[in-house]
């Protein structure tokens, strides 16, 4: 048994004779007791259609009560130098004007309005600028961050340009989450997100590293005017994957040591995934590269 | 209309995949009056569909997709508890469900930050590694469930394994890659 089959509530050996249980059986004769009438489709642009009149009602709501709707009494709009909230179309909007601000502005912000969201601007790839890379629900809340969008204002700007901004929405009702968002990161600054370098239009867009040496591709990077950080593994004896043991990152790594994938670390550096010795599998795919990865 | 074998198929159905598919809701819902509604909606959905519903073994997977979009709602708020197949019912149905809520899991130090570090990845992330540890589901399964192509659950799952190695890694959990292959 592995470790997140032991986080499970149940499992379902566990639940051997409940669908003979008195709620099981309660249900099914409630369920089987009317017509399999279907239900009129839902059609996602009619919804939208009359979302516009969820939102004058909604707006109306807000005005009226703002207790009602965000529960503490609390403005339902607020502005700093780092990011605009209010309400709109039944959501919460957040426009981030400046995301290299002081995380505690987003803070301020968000806890004027009675919204418990934590939101990070984090230096990442290029890949994931403007973009939600991480976060989740804070523990025991219920929420997820698959209703969180982020947008570009205008679409496609450059973060960097101070006409460009980010656009957050998300449910009023959430609560408890975690946000991060990419940002561009400053020079010096370690990517937050792990992107794989030798993909398409990144810093080793073509070059492949898995299985050669760093002797090998040392050369290559060099040659591409990067520079190179490690990351020392320790491959699980099944092949599939492997563990970093914070404490050995500082071993002097050799030229005959293997490379198994390469990622962007910060502008300008990528980090090799290496061990010591060669193994059978591909650690960081449980095989070789091309079973996973289409390039 | 339904008819005496819409029923009886309906009621085999439920027989055989009730307890997997109340195992898949009670994993993923914070409280057990939840459960009982996602479970009771499942089902309630499954039978205005009964004639959508696959034969053998692809309705469990079927049901998995149709509690999975029915817990979605549920968390969106839009679901307003549709109760539609009768308070009383899931009144019983909490009873038995909040029975498995009381159960407390053997817990340890290194499992509680694992298991907060699986509950801070991404949705789906945690979908489909739940999928595999949970369900026991492989990537063909997995895919009719999700409705996305083979490639791209393995792809995805592969990503999602990474990041979840990397959370862990960061949570300080020198631990291993978990197997989570599907038995």
């Amino acid at each position: 048994m592995n470790e997140l089959q032991q986080i499970a509530r149940v499992n379902d050996k566990d639940l051997a004779g409940q669908a003979s249980g008195a709620g099981a059986r309660a249900l099914l004769a409630a369920i089987v007791a009317e017509e399999p009438v279907p239900e009129p489709r839902r059609r996602p642009v009619k919804r939208f259609v009359l979302a516009a009149a969820v939102t004058a009602v909604l707006a109306a709501v807000a005005v009226i009560g703002p207790s009602i709707v965000n529960g503490r009494g609390t403005a339902t709009s607020y502005a700093n130098s780092a990011i605009e909230v209010w309400q709109e179309g039944g959501q919460w909007k957040g426009r981030i004007k400046d995301p290299f601000a002081n995380p505690a502005e987003f803070e301020e912000a968000f806890r004027a309005v009675g919204v418990d969201v934590k939101l990070e601007l984090l230096p990442s790839s290029p890949r994931w600028v403007g973009q939600i890379f991480g976060g989740g629900s804070v523990p025991t809340e219920r929420m997820g961050t698959s209703n969180f969008s982020v947008d570009q204002e205008p679409a496609g700007c450059a973060l960097t340009s101070p006409d460009c901004t980010l656009l957050l929405s998300f449910p009023i009702d959430s609560a408890g989450q975690h946000l991060k968002v990419g940002r561009p990161a400053k020079p010096g600054e370690a990517y937050e997100d792990h992107p794989m370098a030798t993909a398409k239009g990144r810093s080793l867009d073509g070059y492949r590293v898995d299985e050669k040496t760093v002797g090998e591709v040392l050369p290559e990077i060099e040659k591409r005017g990067l520079k190179v950080v490690y990351q020392i593994i320790d491959p699980n004896s099944n092949g599939q994957g492997y563990g970093v043991d914070p404490n050995k990152q500082s071993t002097p790594v050799g030229d005959d040591w293997v490379v198994w994938e390469a990622e962007e670390a910060q502008l300008g550096v990528v980090r090799l995934i290496v061990t010591d010795r060669r193994y059978d599998k591909n650690p960081v795919y449980g095989g070789p590269r091309d079973d996973v990865v289409k390039d | 209309m339904s008819t005496q074998a819409q029923t009886l198929r309906f009621e085999a159905v439920y027989a055989e995949t009730y307890e997997q598919i109340l195992g898949y809701v009670v994993r993923r819902c914070p409280s057990s009056e939840d459960a009982a509604d996602v479970v009771a909606e499942t089902y309630a959905t499954a039978w205005r569909r009964i004639d959508a519903l696959p034969h053998g073994e692809e309705a469990r997977l079927w049901l998995y997709g149709v509690a999975r979009k029915t817990l979605a709602n549920h968390r969106r708020g839009q679901a307003r508890r549709q109760r539609r197949s009768g308070e009383s019912s899931v009144a019983e149905l909490d009873v038995d469900i909040a029975d498995l809520y009381s159960r407390t899991p053997e817990s340890t130090v290194e499992l509680g930050t694992i298991a907060r570090t699986f509950r801070e990845l991404r949705d789906d992330d945690r979908e489909l590694l739940s999928l595999v540890a949970w369900e026991g589901l492989d990537h063909a399964q997995i895919a009719m469930v999700m409705g996305v192509s083979r490639n791209a659950v393995r792809i995805r799952l592969h990503r999602a394994r990474k990041r979840f190695s990397q959370a862990l890694t960061s949570a300080g959990v020198i631990a291993h890659h978990f197997a989570m292959e599907s038995a």
